[in-house]
């Protein structure tokens, strides 16, 4: 690949540089080429490109100024001269390349600065490459981290943390619930920033019962705070806690999209997590040490954490941790979407190309005369090849520039359409490798229209051209044309299948079952702030039980609900392990469950079917029998045969706050939801009575109502609701569930689109070449086809006759097209859902879609040459 | 066409390198990264095509003495600094530091130590 590329790019330079020095430099330049291995490397090969591509500049003009051939002084300027008055004669033909090249530059920049923006540029943190995402959501406790610290090497720094701890902020606007990072000290350090303004604290003043003290983000600081330099020292309202500024930090905005105000100290906010090694819903992050390869600190994290699962296995039995590098965890995700979408279009960007070499090597024709006279006065012929060359090369440096500029457009448009899952979206930019990229897209892409005519110029006799107009056309530019058109046509068609596939897994994500009905609800976070709804179990259920009944009473609500967790609502689920009364289970093999306490009319207001049994009822009290339901998942794995209403189950893991295990009867089954997303089916789930739940941190969740009419108008009437109960509670993530389903479809939706508009345009470039080959075919072949007709052919036969060659090309563009299409359908896997990437039916609507494409974009040229007036044709 | 006064940064620095020794392309490249703390890099074009002008004007020349046994790699041309070479970088050099010198009294540059 180097190899190629450095010999590629040594073809520009004169001969007389590349024999003397050619070995070293392309030596050198693999050489310099292996030293950009790995991340951040990019930079210095795409160095290394430019470099070559300037040298060859710069040594032409030294070959031809410094020889001592008057006239010969600047050759290029010539062509380009001669190129600039060509393009004057023939605006159409101008206009329309332009066009072409700057569409394909313009969209491969546009895409490669998304790619490039979020996949390969490194996290804006000192050393990203360094950096370990230790464990996320509930594998690792304060004393486990301790531990850590001690026994390994390593790691340089080491902090655990909490995002998106939520507080509520009140007497700065409205009351309202902010996003904050409760962490250790160790944190901010990890990430390796620095305090813009005022301090961070210390190890010291992380501990529990320690003054409350903030380091603000630097986008809340400007945002809310004006950037006030007097911010320092003063003092915010969070969950009714006077907290003191101490210090601001530069946006950590690449590492968490949540959003947050401010980082506080961990066991200031959490004092429970101290001493506390069954606790485990914390993350932490880690900084590897100066030299050390990553697998060999993730290793010894590994042996650590199995050696602390011996010695306490009452807390730490299963944990496990899988240290990943920090931007594989931000961008892994989205990394095949991204490389479909650049895939798509290079291809397209390699059809322009192809297409306006076809253009060009057509007018070759056109030009014979031009070009022979030329060759008459002199020219040598690898002198008209260049000729040709730097042709195409300025059609594609200007058409480029336009391209560029496109591509400023384009990525604002970008930017609006793209989910806003899609991590650093708003770094997005053309900077300095993103235009250094659509620069080479812009001299590849010339470069590639210009050698086909230049190679078929220095292969064809110069002198035959004299007689111009007259044959019947060579044989050597027939070909050429039509391994043009068969490469054309197969890429086409690779985009085709590959849209068609992304389309059809979009429409079955679509359509999949949600096990609900999203359509007429609205749903609604709110969190009972610590501070006055803390442990006051009671106060929490008449809370939640008061705002459920006024939202009843509301008109033109029909159902009210308030859950813990909400399909495709993220957060809210809380795993355990279920235990089933007369059951003999190993300790380790009782099921998995997510546990979801609901109030109100939650299952009619999804319309979540019952399967048997009941859902609850106001009868189902905090005083009553404890009940349960769950879903299709956990009946089918526990009672495949069997009937499991009646049976008795309990939570394992909250047995610390009760005397024991509460058994509780499950009354029901319901169907299984999308709960995470579309894509992904359902856990094992066990519904409970919000007012019997075990534990008394469950003071946050969702409000969910079903409307009469539509639900985006209920937005006031909701949080009147909630005011009316508590007028300092914070009410936020008001959405339809509709609205929820589509963005949880965002990313196919993104694919499916981009991908049509891509294999779209490809067809029209398609068209538009074919169209254009076939015009010329018939003006070339005038006298041939005036003669034929004078012998009294039909028009059926001239039209078989110009498109007859289109056959052979057609059917083996098609037949690789499809063959890219199947063998790159591995790759296309991840970014697809339930379809197979080889699907049948599709690859069959694209060969059908492109052959009529084909058909109509050279039949309709192929009848003007029916149209052809013998007597006029004979006599040109 | 020797190459034009004054000295482009990266010919300046590929003559200060040789001034400190013979090398081949690879050590000119390493050692003016090092030298200039990465603001210049070198790429092979530039590096060789510099190299053409320089030993066609006369200043540097190839040479076949291999400075250190152990670093001998006969693929590899090595390059040493010519009388006139020396010369032309002395000279530039003195124009550099007499600019140096009148920026320091200008106030716009600090004394070194002060």
């Amino acid at each position: 690949m180097a190899g190629l590329l450095a010999r590629l790019l040594l073809a520009l330079h004169p001969r007389s540089f590349r024999s003397e020095y050619g070995d070293d430099v392309r030596a050198l330049f693999l050489e310099r080429w292996r030293d950009g291995r790995g991340p951040g490397g990019l930079r210095l090969r795409a160095h290394l490109i430019f470099d070559l591509l300037r040298s060859a500049v710069r040594e032409w003009r030294d070959a031809l100024g410094g020889s001592r051939r008057p006239g010969r002084t600047s050759l290029i300027g010539t062509d380009v001269r001669h190129l600039a008055r060509w393009l004057a004669r023939t605006p159409g033909f101008a206009l329309s390349a332009l066009a072409t090249l700057a569409l394909g530059v313009g969209a491969t920049t546009a895409i490669f600065a998304l790619v490039y923006g979020v996949l390969l540029r490194p996290l804006a943190y000192p050393e990203p490459d360094r950096l370990a995402l230790i464990a996320r959501e509930g594998m690792v406790s304060l004393p486990d981290v301790e531990d850590w610290r001690a026994r390994g090497r390593a790691f340089a720094t080491i902090g655990l943390y909490m995002p998106g701890w939520s507080l509520d902020l009140t007497g700065l606007g409205d009351p309202r619930p902010v996003a904050t990072i409760a962490a250790e000290a160790q944190y901010l350090e990890v990430l390796g920033l620095e305090p813009i303004r005022g301090r961070f604290f210390g190890e010291d003043e992380d501990r529990p019962g320690g003054e409350r003290v903030i380091v603000l983000t630097e986008r809340f600081w400007r945002a809310e705070l004006g950037a006030d330099p007097g911010a320092i020292g003063r003092t915010l309202t969070l969950s009714g806690n006077p907290t003191t500024v101490i210090g601001v930090v530069a946006d950590a905005a690449d590492f968490d999209e949540i959003d947050a105000i401010g980082v506080v100290p961990l066991t200031v906010e959490l004092p429970w997590t101290e001493g506390q090694r069954g606790t485990n819903n914390l993350d932490a992050i880690g900084r590897v040490a100066p030299g050390v390869p990553f697998a060999d600190a993730a290793a010894e994290l590994t042996e650590i954490t199995r050696q602390l699962v011996e010695e306490y296995p009452r807390t730490n039995r299963g944990k496990i941790v899988e240290p990943a590098p920090l931007t594989e965890v931000l961008v892994g995700p989205v990394r095949p979407a991204l490389r479909v979408a650049l895939g798509a279009v290079v291809t397209l960007l390699l059809i322009a190309a192809v297409n306006l070499a076809g253009l060009l090597l057509a007018r070759v024709t056109a030009r014979r005369r031009e070009l022979a006279v030329r060759s008459a006065l002199g020219a040598g012929r690898g002198r008209i090849a260049r000729q040709l060359l730097v042709e195409g090369l300025a059609l594609g440096v200007v058409g480029g520039g336009l391209g560029l500029l496109l591509a400023n457009l384009l990525l604002t448009a970008v930017r609006g359409m793209l989910p806003a899952s899609v991590p650093r979206l708003e770094t997005l930019s053309l900077s300095g490798p993103v235009l250094l990229f659509g620069l080479g897209a812009a001299v590849s892409a010339g470069f590639l229209c210009g050698v086909f005519p230049a190679l078929r110029e220095l292969r064809s006799d110069p002198l035959a051209g004299l007689d111009a107009g007259r044959g019947t056309g060579g044989r050597a530019r027939h070909r050429a044309l039509r391994s043009i058109l068969a490469t054309e046509i197969a890429l086409a068609m690779a985009l085709l299948a590959t849209s068609g596939i992304l389309i059809k897994s979009f429409e079955r994500l679509w359509s999949v079952p949600l096990g609900f009905e999203p359509a007429g609800t609205l749903s609604a976070r709110l969190v009972l702030p610590e501070s006055r709804y803390g442990n006051d179990r009671e106060a929490q259920t008449r809370a939640y039980g008061s705002i459920v009944d006024r939202l009843r009473e509301t008109p033109g609500v029909t159902e009210a609900a308030f859950a813990l967790s909400v399909p495709l609502v993220p957060g809210g689920a809380v795993g355990n392990v279920m235990l089933i009364a007369g059951r003999d289970v190993e300790a380790n093999r009782w099921p998995g469950v997510r546990v979801r306490p609901v109030h109100g009319d939650y299952f009619s207001a999804l319309k979540l079917p019952l399967i048997r049994g009941r859902v609850f009822d106001e009868t189902d009290r905090e005083s009553t029998q404890p009940v349960a339901v769950i879903n299709r998942t956990l009946a089918r794995d526990w009672w495949p045969d069997g009937d499991p209403i009646g049976a008795r189950v309990a939570l394992r893991d909250w047995h610390q706050f009760s005397d024991g295990p509460v058994w509780m009867t499950i009354v029901g089954v319901v169907d299984d939801v999308k709960a995470l997303s579309l894509a992904e089916g359902d856990e094992p789930a066990l519904y409970q009575p919000y007012a019997q739940r075990q534990v008394t941190w469950q003071r946050f969740g969702n409000l969910v109502i079903r409307t009469a009419g539509d639900p985006e108008g209920f937005e006031r009437a909701l949080k009147e609701a909630v005011w009316a109960v508590d007028p300092l509670l914070a009410v936020s993530q008001i959405r339809t569930l509709s609205d929820r389903r589509a963005a949880s479809a965002g990313r196919e939706r993104f694919l499916a689109l981009t991908t049509a508009l891509f294999a779209g345009s490809a067809l029209l470039l398609v068209a538009q070449g074919l169209w254009g080959l076939v015009a010329y075919s018939v003006a070339e072949r005038r006298r041939e086809i005036g003669v034929r007709v004078a012998l009294g052919a039909q028009p059926t036969r001239v039209i078989g006759l110009v498109t007859r060659d289109l056959l052979l090309p057609t059917l083996v563009g098609s037949a690789v097209g499809l063959g890219i299409a199947v063998f790159s359908g591995k790759w296309l896997e991840s970014a697809i859902f339930e379809v197979s990437p080889t699907d049948p039916g599709v690859l069959a609507i694209t060969v059908l879609v492109l052959i009529s494409v084909v058909a109509l974009a050279s039949a309709i040229p192929a009848r003007g040459a029916t149209r052809v007036d013998p007597l006029e044709a004979i006599r040109e | 066409m020797p190459p034009e006064l004054p000295l482009s940064p990266q010919v300046f620095h590929i003559l200060l390198a040789l001034a400190e020794g013979d090398r081949h392309g690879y050590a000119i490249i390493q050692d003016v990264e090092r030298e200039t703390e990465g603001r210049i890099r070198l790429g092979p074009g530039t590096l060789y095509g510099a190299l053409k002008r320089l030993v066609e004007a006369g200043w540097v020349r190839e040479t076949a003495r291999r400075p250190d046994p152990a670093d001998d790699d006969q693929r590899r041309r090595y390059y040493t600094l010519a009388p006139p070479g020396r010369r032309v970088l002395a000279s530039e050099s003195e124009r550099l530091a007499s600019a140096v010198a009148r920026a320091r009294r200008a106030g716009i540059l600090r004394a070194r130590g002060a």
